[in-house]
């Protein structure tokens, strides 16, 4: 008999209590508590679509147990953006075409945002690499780059962080 | 893996003493994203050891001792003279998976697709372990088999992994041969080489994934020792040493396309290790 066991941690800048699975993934957890901006992709941590920023950092949430989230801060894609106003790097992503079926974008936003974070202003390199977690088959990944270049060169530039 | 249950250990000594009452159903997980691969089904205790304190690298007296629960990003960002582990780092996986999976569960949980116990095997330097008592044993010891690095880890918590600076007449070269660049590796291959006085004072080559772990590669070792440190080295490498040992295709791959990949991925990382001992190119 497996044992359900509580755990809380801040999500989206508020603390939460969950009562979990100790085998659920953080993806379900978020995914049947609402957060359905969390996409199921591969399930073996290659896709990026379930990425959210765990105390800072861009992880698969499809590779992190529900219970390894204990006393950590998550954000998820209904983190962002305040009310109607879209975050730079959504709008960025809207602004250079880089959407097309939508279903990475979520991922793809909060590895950019994990990335913004930590080097406000990333060149070309660092942008592919650190966000080399995240597959798109639509795009073929030039507007996004183009859009990450873009909120880059804002930052360098004085641009809102 | 099916958990039964979990806790988390915050000092060293709490965690050896859940070790220790947990008995055979423990399973330590740092970032723990390897535990989603493994096929086992008997239920198992979770004993959650990244909040202990074990994160870092540091340096002192040409010796970089890394912290068991450092991450894989960690690795790859850490910048300093003589330091070759960001390249294994880089090759890992992806941006998100570095973020969380540690050196010290890539060490200790070592599955054929593991990058740094290859690297790691041609580094040498020595891995400090906390069952009963605290005991610092070199990294080919351990390395040895398959049976003497379960012995090693077995009721033990991996606590810090010592690899030597990297200095000048020496080399190191990696490679992952991977059918995606997330995927899981065919074929892994590093070298260290040591040069003095134009010669191949000391080399190692290791080879992972095509095995069920990862080995030196004795014989190949011994055929380039002495010889001139150039491009004829690395073609005058003897691959019928390679006969010996039964290579695993992975990913679809014939045999004969396999043993190809190893030859040239040995060949690859001998001549990059050459090239950076020698300060040029092959």
């Amino acid at each position: 008999m497996m044992k359900m066991k509580k755990i809380s941690f801040t999500l989206n800048g508020v603390e939460k209590e969950f009562e979990i699975d100790p085998n659920e993934r953080l993806l379900a957890l978020l995914r049947r508590n609402g957060y359905k901006g969390t996409k199921y992709g591969c399930l073996e941590g290659a896709c990026g679509a379930c990425t959210v920023i765990m105390d800072g950092k861009a992880v698969a949430s499809c590779l992190v147990f529900a219970f390894q989230a204990q006393g950590r801060s998550i954000v998820t894609i209904e983190g962002l953006g305040d009310g109607p106003e879209l975050h730079e790097i959504q709008q960025a992503l809207i602004d250079e075409g880089a959407v097309q079926c939508g279903y990475c974008t979520p991922g793809m936003v909060l590895s950019a945002k994990a990335m913004f974070d930590e080097n406000p202003t990333p060149d070309e390199e660092t942008i592919k690499v650190q966000m080399d977690g995240n597959l798109c088959r639509c795009t073929g990944y030039e507007k996004i780059w183009s859009a990450m270049k873009k909120v880059s060169a804002s930052h360098r530039n004085g641009g809102k962080r | 893996m099916k958990i039964h249950d979990f806790v988390f250990a915050t000092k060293i000594s709490e965690a050896c003493e859940l070790l220790r009452k947990t008995g055979e159903s423990a399973y330590l997980i740092a970032g723990g994203t390897s535990t989603f691969f493994v096929k086992s089904r008997a239920p198992r205790n979770v004993i959650d050891i990244n909040r202990l304190p074990l994160k870092g690298i540091a340096k002192k007296d040409g010796v970089f001792k890394i912290g068991a629960c450092t991450t894989v990003n960690e690795l790859m960002k850490y910048k300093a003279a003589g330091w070759v582990l960001n390249r294994v780092a880089l090759r890992f996986v992806n941006q998100q998976v570095r973020n969380i999976s540690t050196i010290g569960g890539n060490v200790a949980k070592v599955f054929y697709w593991c990058d740094f116990p290859v690297a790691l095997r041609v580094l040498e330097g020595t891995l400090t372990l906390t069952g009963s008592a605290t005991h610092r044993v070199k990294i080919s010891e351990v390395f040895h088999n398959i049976t003497a690095q379960k012995a090693a880890f077995k009721n033990a918590i991996l606590e810090y992994i010592e690899i030597p600076q990297l200095t000048k007449g020496m080399g190191f070269g990696y490679a992952k041969e991977t059918r995606t660049s997330e995927g899981f590796s065919s074929v892994t291959a590093a070298a260290f080489v040591q040069v003095e006085h134009g010669l191949i004072a000391d080399v190692r080559i290791a080879l992972g994934a095509v095995l069920p772990f990862p080995l030196r590669m004795f014989d190949l070792e011994a055929s380039l020792k002495g010889k001139k440190a150039d491009r004829s080295a690395v073609e005058g490498m003897n691959f019928q040493k390679l006969d010996k040992y039964n290579l695993t295709p992975r990913e679809g791959m014939t045999p004969e396309y396999c043993r190809h990949l190893v030859e040239v991925k040995i060949a690859d990382v001998v001549s990059a290790a050459l090239a950076e001992a020698t300060g040029g190119s092959l």
